[in-house]
């Protein structure tokens, strides 16, 4: 019984970090920029695919490609940034949002242009067999997913609460003219947050792979996720957006087991329609602060 | 105006006559109803009844994202209800057709109402979120429910439409069923558009906090706009069943629903006729241009990024500027100034 539990718990745990990764790059540019980024599972996507022919196709050890990928993502949402959404949402924020699902649109297609129409199953990195500690048995995949997971919420958490360019980030989310006013490069702050919401993405793709099946269309389901989960946790809160993720995993673990299997996706929707009559300003969502 | 006020008069009541809404419906409704003497074959023919479906639930998507500046992706959701709902009340319950569309009309009007009132407490994202969430139930109801939907093998065969002992049965008997619909639905938005409502919405989209102070109250406003989305919407659906003879998940896509907003932001948010413009364009190019199929989706995500970046009043806008500039150059190169 117990050990069960342990294993459904890692399962929900890795699965949620994941939402949570993404709904962490997902809350950064919301907070920079109100703008809901649609594109925020494409991101996954990208990293996904990048990671893939990194690791698979050309071998590369398996922290190089997921570190290039990384980088890669990053990269072409700052490049994104600046010639396609910054002009859109100086015009508000509804022109953003609009402009991000034209970007979805784009990385959508072209990743089936470049990798095709059918998907990859990415190979598991750290082992899908079943191993038994103390009695307890465990995937070793998923157990790293979750350590990986939270490595890169700790560092992201001490990056931003603790170094001078994270301070200097959340001051420009906070109060873009203010902060000018002290010196900060608020365009550099702002191509930062759109790297590391690359960066995220790319991770949660990397390590969502395995798990799931990779294909160009996977973005959407799990940027619909990785919404609700910034909702649940509370827009733009970064410790939100994990627990969030983990919460509508735990959620969508049990819907799974317990409830039509076929309707797994729906409860998504159903969370968030609970979420949006109980709370609207999600569980960690400050009062006052953006709804 | 010194001379005969009288003949002023006139003249200006047949001008107004003349540039009314009403009368240039009725010219353009005259106009293309001329198509059908002139359409190469059948496939053209159901080609444009087609085009004419996509506009009428354009014109809702433009209602609650061009007037009121909310991202809904809900409009091929509902438009899926609408057609389930009447194809399967007239397949199963032998509904007379009238009965049933009106029945389905208001089951996608509700749904959208109910969408619109749930988060009209918040703003523009949570109603993108919800609609999408709102969209995966609806497929995921239409793919599971096989005894009811035929699941994802589509429900056929829809029955042609039938009013009293007559059945519209060929393309071209369709066109003189759709077009006036479909002209009289964008009669309705431009109404809609400089009526007192339309006012208010818009006014709550420029500036919320100012259309607050002179009484515009926005949750009843915003559950309004989805409402009538959702009315285009299940009217275009119904229209959609019972011309296909055919439906399945995969004609209410999430592709589709995103098509729809391409479609308004092309349109230029809010302008009805550029939508319809836009809607005819698009579905013309897509069709002779086949060569691209594989990279359609990614000539869209750059149109809008393209025109939400540089024209936000869509190809109308981009046009006018571009007439302008021309027009511009013209004349001083030229030294001859025409100002009419």
């Amino acid at each position: 019984m117990i050990d069960t539990i342990v294993a459904i718990l890692f399962n929900a745990l890795s699965m949620g970090l994941i939402y949570g990764l993404i709904a962490c790059g997902f809350s950064l540019i919301f907070r920079m920029t109100r703008v809901i980024n649609f594109a925020a599972g494409d991101l996954a996507m990208l990293g996904g695919m990048i990671g893939y022919t990194l690791y698979v196709t050309m071998h590369l050890p398996f922290w190089l490609a997921l570190f290039l990928s990384m980088l890669a993502t990053g990269l072409f949402m700052v490049i994104m940034d600046r010639i396609a959404l910054r002009p859109a949402y100086r015009r508000g924020v509804l022109a953003g949002v609009v402009s991000t699902i034209g970007l979805s649109f784009v990385m959508q297609n072209g990743a089936q242009i470049i990798w095709g129409r059918g998907g990859f199953s990415f190979p598991s990195v750290f082992g899908n067999e079943v191993v038994e500690v103390g009695g307890i048995r465990l995937v070793p995949e998923r157990v790293a997913i979750s350590l990986i997971g939270l490595a890169v919420t700790g560092i992201l958490t001490y990056f931003l609460m603790r170094t001078k360019s994270g301070m200097a980030a959340r001051a420009t989310a906070g109060d873009r003219e203010t902060a000018l006013l002290m010196g900060i490069d608020v365009g550099q702050m702002n191509s930062l947050s759109f790297f590391i919401a690359g960066a995220l993405g790319a991770i949660a793709g990397v390590l969502a792979a395995p798990v799931t099946f990779l294909t160009a269309t996977m973005g959407l389901s799990l940027a619909v996720n990785g919404f609700v989960a910034a909702l649940v946790g509370g827009m733009g809160s970064l410790p939100g957006a994990i627990v969030g993720g983990i919460i509508l995993s735990l959620v969508e673990t049990a819907a799974g087991a317990y409830i039509d299997a076929n309707y797994r996706e729906g409860i998504t929707f159903i969370a968030l329609i609970v979420v949006l009559l109980l709370r609207p300003r999600g569980i960690f969502g400050e009062v006052g602060g953006p709804t | 105006m010194s001379q005969s006020s009288a003949v002023a008069r006139k003249s200006a009541a047949t001008r107004a006559v003349w540039r009314s809404l009403e009368f240039r419906l009725l010219v353009l409704l005259a106009v293309l109803s001329l198509y059908p003497l002139v359409a190469p074959g059948r496939y053209e023919m159901q080609f444009a009844d087609l085009i004419l479906v996509y506009i009428v639930i354009a014109l809702g998507q433009n209602i609650v994202l061009g007037y009121s500046g909310q991202i809904s992706i809900a409009q091929s959701a509902l438009a899926a209800i609408g057609g389930y709902t009447c194809a399967l009340l007239c397949m199963k319950l032998d509904c007379p057709f009238w009965l049933a569309a009106i029945i389905s009309v208001l089951a996608s009007t509700s749904c959208a109402a109910f969408l619109g009132l749930l988060t009209s407490r918040v703003r523009t994202h949570y109603l993108l979120l919800v609609t999408i969430g709102f969209h995966i139930v609806v497929l995921l109801l239409i793919i599971n429910l096989v005894w009811l939907t035929g699941g994802p093998m589509g429900l056929y065969p829809v029955p042609k439409i039938r009013f009293g002992n007559y059945t519209v049965l060929t393309p071209s008997n369709y066109y003189y069923v759709y077009l006036p619909t479909a002209l009289l639905l964008l009669y309705f938005a431009e109404r809609i558009r400089t009526s007192r409502i339309g006012l208010a919405i818009f006014a709550l989209k420029s500036n919320e906090s100012a259309a607050l102070t002179v009484g515009v109250a926005p949750r009843y406003y915003l559950t309004l706009t989805m409402a009538l989305s959702g009315f285009y919407a299940g009217i275009g659906g119904v229209m959609f069943a019972f011309l296909v003879g055919f439906l399945g998940p995969e004609s209410f896509g999430l592709l589709s629903a995103l098509l729809y907003i391409v479609i308004v932001v092309l349109g230029g948010m809010g302008n009805n006729y550029g939508v319809v413009i836009v809607t005819v364009g698009l579905n013309l190019l897509s069709d002779h241009l086949k060569v691209l199929a594989e990279s359609w989706v990614m000539i869209y995500g750059v149109l809008i990024m393209v025109t939400i970046g540089i024209a936000p009043g869509g190809l109308p806008e981009l046009a006018t500027k571009l007439v302008r500039q021309i027009f511009r150059a013209r004349t001083s190169s030229g030294g001859v100034v025409t100002e009419a």
